[in-house]
């Protein structure tokens, strides 16, 4: 899955934000050359690993805030994953009652 | 899997994605050659505008389309909306195109089950059984339900259809059902439906209130525009007035908590401070307001033979004045509990005149039993300070829906209304009938049904035939297990046509496969009177057919085909060109269908090669009459706004001991309406994939229920299940809960009241009384 984020890092600490989700896997960050802003895109296999990635970048210190800009287009892995979501219309149980939203939140 | 190739091409477009939202956002910000050279390389795509498919802001996207599908997405930097922004929704949006259980084939119900038919024989039946209907049960048997979300060129074939062929005012669509009080509000204080001012009052407002408006999930891109000017000019202040605390009230500088239904008195009691302390611009008031009186104690709609006409009567100032004395500070805190010094501090923002003030509201202020009520008190507040109609200074009512105000508001698509004017005004329907080419006396003298009294009609057996399109009503309406068995009925016939199945194509005998948005050609209008056209960029998947062919199929079925001669290529242009003949005056007049091409959204007024900006403002519409002084308010035969003298009432149902917990409604950043798009997107469903309840902590604490298990809701109507979240996105106060509507699992309309407010026939869907019950596992 590829998204792309706009990283606002808190006052003087764009490098180091740089730095530290440079570190992170399926990460490619490029700094403004005149802002403090960096573009962060990431490549991950899917949703989950999208999501745990998302997470782990937003738990980062020095960011004041995550912009999503562009979520994956792909047929091959998101495009049209058919929602379990029952039968419509008819009073039913929670599906999944314990689940949680996974960052965007 | 993706190819090497593909997954390079993708990370270049969200580079590029990111590059250009940034330039949107900070001017001259540089990433360097590389990045430059991606954007470049993403202009060798053709990206084709459009405007977003959710919501009522209107912003403007850009899509990019590759070997027959939409590739990439982002925000259209020529639009004045949003200036190449776009919310969780928008950049996701053309997901909604491909999801793996698209209607692409037409159904009929047969032994009970939907299998699949020619779409041709489907047209068929429909228009069979539409005349068959009306031979046997009379021309008001039978009945259309659209939406916001029709495109201006569906609505329209709706109403010709409709109301100048078959001679049936049984017209309605979803959007009384979100912004109906607002436009009775506009009518009754203005005369004129739609708001005066544009987005461009938040570039010079230096006060924003909100009223009852989670704008930061509901109107995401106005709100980071709001947000911008507060970074900007670090005076602006943004108040939010609400019922719960949202991620509205945690940005905002100042969240002040009401008691639901008691904004009737706060704003009242904003008067009677404004009036107290000597802040009344004398010679606004003076020059172009006049003073009404309304009936009161009007009811609530709850009984199938409820009716309800307004009367306005004429009031002085005095009589005004006498009115505001019941609502001093003190009394309103009572009935709001907001702090009288509250109540002053936002009376002294409305009435220091260095500050410019926008009030914005939406459906928290319109799904209210005394909505227009509402409205007119909003309006109020601004016409005793003359705060309106100039930069900055507006009360400006949001929309939820892509075209609530282009095709419900403009085009009519209601049962009282015409594209011009009203069903009960013999020259609006002469203009109607010489346009559309009938006899004048096709057009009904009388509208029949608004949302609510058509599908207690077809409860009842009235009303036989419903062709419901673009909405999603099995989910929407409120008291939802009486209008799903009404549907359900024998001798009842649905026809839905959409893109998704929902509940609501579970209780069709026919669906038509529909193409969505960017699927064919149309036009929204959103809620600053902006016009906004989008081309066909895609082909429909397998028979989908736009909502506006498939009235025109089965016109031609009917016989009507004399009133729909367009080809398939053309008709989009032929529709508009007929339809702008209604508005061809300098109040209204729209823009060609060449610049609509061109531009991301054309305003109207549009005279002479320029929008008009603020109306009724003398210097700026070329409607308003400079005669009249700065303003003139030209919707009304005495060109004066109207100050309505409108009291608190108390709603029909109220916490009591047995349901002890106000219900409230509403939806949430990731999940547009019903979910029946959203939820097919991957993204945003993991974002949010059930609704949920939000209880405070303490109440929480008190029932024993923890963040995460479930809970009952019950109300005298119905009761669901669902995950109990405490202080999830926000927080209500004690003593109420509020659960979003999207998701078709957890049916929360059963449980919702349908009391509507008698002028404008909305229901609220903003207070119900409930319990609350822990669930042991």
């Amino acid at each position: 899955m590829i998204c792309s984020y706009l990283v606002i890092p808190e006052d003087g600490a764009s490098v180091l934000v740089a730095e530290r989700l440079a570190t992170l896997p399926g990460c490619d960050v490029v700094p403004a050359e005149n802002r403090d802003v960096l573009i962060l895109v990431t490549d991950t296999p899917g949703l989950e690993e999208e999501s745990a990635l998302r997470r782990r970048v937003e738990a980062l210190d020095g960011i004041q805030a995550l912009l999503l800009t562009f979520g994956e287009i792909d047929p091959d892995t998101t495009m049209g994953d058919p929602i379990k979501v029952g039968q419509h219309g008819r009073r039913l149980p929670v599906l999944d009652p314990t689940g949680r939203g996974d960052g965007l939140a | 899997m993706t190819t090497p190739d593909r997954r390079a091409f993708l990370k270049r477009m969200a580079m590029a994605a990111a590059a250009g939202s940034a330039a949107s956002l900070m001017p001259g910000i540089v990433f360097g050659r590389e990045v430059a050279e991606l954007t470049e390389r993403g202009q060798e795509l053709t990206w084709r505008k459009t405007p977003c498919r959710f919501c009522g802001v209107g912003c403007g996207l850009l899509v990019a389309i590759q070997d027959g599908r939409a590739v990439a997405v982002r925000g259209d930097p020529d639009s004045s909306v949003n200036r190449g922004l776009a919310c969780v929704k928008g950049y996701h949006s053309v997901q909604a195109l491909y999801g793996q259980d698209r209607i692409t084939r037409a159904q009929i119900r047969r032994d009970g089950r939907l299998v699949d038919v020619p779409i041709d024989e489907a047209l068929d039946v429909v228009a069979e059984r539409l005349r068959q209907t009306v031979d046997e049960y009379g021309k008001d048997s039978v009945a259309m339900y659209g939406s916001g979300q029709w495109t201006i060129p569906d609505g329209y074939v709706a109403s010709k259809l409709f109301k100048g062929g078959l001679g049936t005012n049984n017209l309605e669509a979803n959007a009384r059902l979100c912004m109906a009080s607002a436009v009775t509000g506009f009518l009754s204080t203005f005369g004129l439906d739609e708001p005066m001012g544009c987005y461009e009052d938040i570039d010079n407002a230096d006060v924003f209130v909100l009223w009852g408006n989670n704008m930061a999930e509901m109107h995401p891109v106005l709100f980071s525009r709001m947000l911008e000017q507060r970074g900007q000019r670090p005076h602006v202040q943004i108040v939010d007035l609400a019922t719960r605390t949202t991620r509205t009230s945690y940005a905002a500088t100042r969240s002040i908590l009401f008691t639901p239904q008691s904004d009737l008195a706060v704003a009242n009691a904003i008067c009677h401070e404004i009036v107290r302390n000597g802040w009344v611009d004398r010679d606004f008031v003076d020059n172009h307001v006049a003073f009404k009186r309304g009936k009161t104690d009007i009811g609530f709609g709850l009984s199938d033979d409820f009716r309800f006409v307004d009367e306005a009567s004429d009031a002085t100032w005095e009589d005004y004045i006498d009115f505001l004395s019941d609502y001093t500070p003190e009394r309103a805190a009572n009935i709001s509990g907001v702090a009288a010094s509250d109540i002053r501090w936002l009376a002294s923002i409305y009435g220091d005149p260095s500050l410019r003030v926008t009030s914005f509201w939406c459906v928290g202020v319109n799904q209210h039993t005394r909505g227009t009520w509402m409205n007119n008190l909003i309006y109020n507040i601004h016409l005793l300070v003359g705060k309106i109609a100039t930069p900055g200074n507006s009360p400006f009512s949001l929309t939820g829906q892509p075209s609530a105000c282009g095709t419900v508001g403009e085009v009519g698509t209601l049962t009282h209304k015409l594209p011009h004017g009203v069903v009960t005004n013999p020259e609006d329907r002469q203009l109607a009938a010489e346009i559309w080419g009938v006899p004048v006396e096709n057009i009904p003298s009388a509208p029949t049904h608004h949302t609510m009294s058509m599908f207690r009609a077809m409860d009842r057996g009235e009303i036989r035939f419903m062709w419901i399109q673009v909405t999603n009503p099995m989910v929407t309406l409120p008291d939802l297990n009486r209008y799903r068995e009404g549907a359900e009925k024998d001798g009842r016939f649905i026809v839905v046509s959409d893109v998704y199945p929902t509940p609501t194509t579970e209780v069709a005998d026919v669906v038509l496969p529909a193409a969505l948005w960017i699927e064919r050609e149309g036009m929204f209008g959103n809620s600053e009177r902006r016009t906004q056209h989008f081309d066909k960029m895609l082909d429909p998947p397998g028979d989908a057919m736009s909502d506006t062919w498939q009235i025109i199929e089965v016109a031609r079925r009917l016989g009507y085909g004399d009133l729909f001669p367009w080809d398939e290529e053309s008709h989009i242009e032929g529709i508009w060109t007929e339809y702008t003949r209604f508005h061809d005056n300098p109040g209204h007049r729209m823009a060609p269908l060449s610049l609509l091409k061109e531009r991301p959204g054309v305003m109207w007024p549009f005279v002479d090669g320029e929008e008009t900006k603020w109306r009724f403002n003398t210097a700026l519409d070329p409607a308003a009459d400079e005669e009249r002084g700065a303003f003139d308010f030209y919707g009304k035969p005495d060109h004066r706004a109207w100050i309505w003298l409108r009291p608190y009432e108390a709603p029909p149902e109220w916490p009591d001991e047995e349901y002890p917990f106000w219900l409230d409604t509403g939806r949430v950043l990731e999940h547009w309406h019903t979910g029946s798009m959203t939820r097919r997107i991957p993204t945003l469903h993991q974002a949010v994939p059930h609704a949920y309840v939000e209880v405070h902590p303490a109440d929480a604490e008190a029932l024993g229920i923890r963040d995460g298990e479930t809970a009952r809701l019950v109300s005298r109507r119905g009761s669901v299940e669902l995950q109990a979240r405490i202080d999830y996105r926000g927080r209500p106060p004690r003593g109420k809960v509020f659960v979003p509507f999207f998701d078709d699992s957890i049916l929360i309309n059963e449980l919702t009241l349908d009391a509507y407010c008698p002028i404008s026939a909305q229901p609220d869907y903003k207070k119900c009384a409930v319990r609350v019950e822990r669930i042991r596992s």
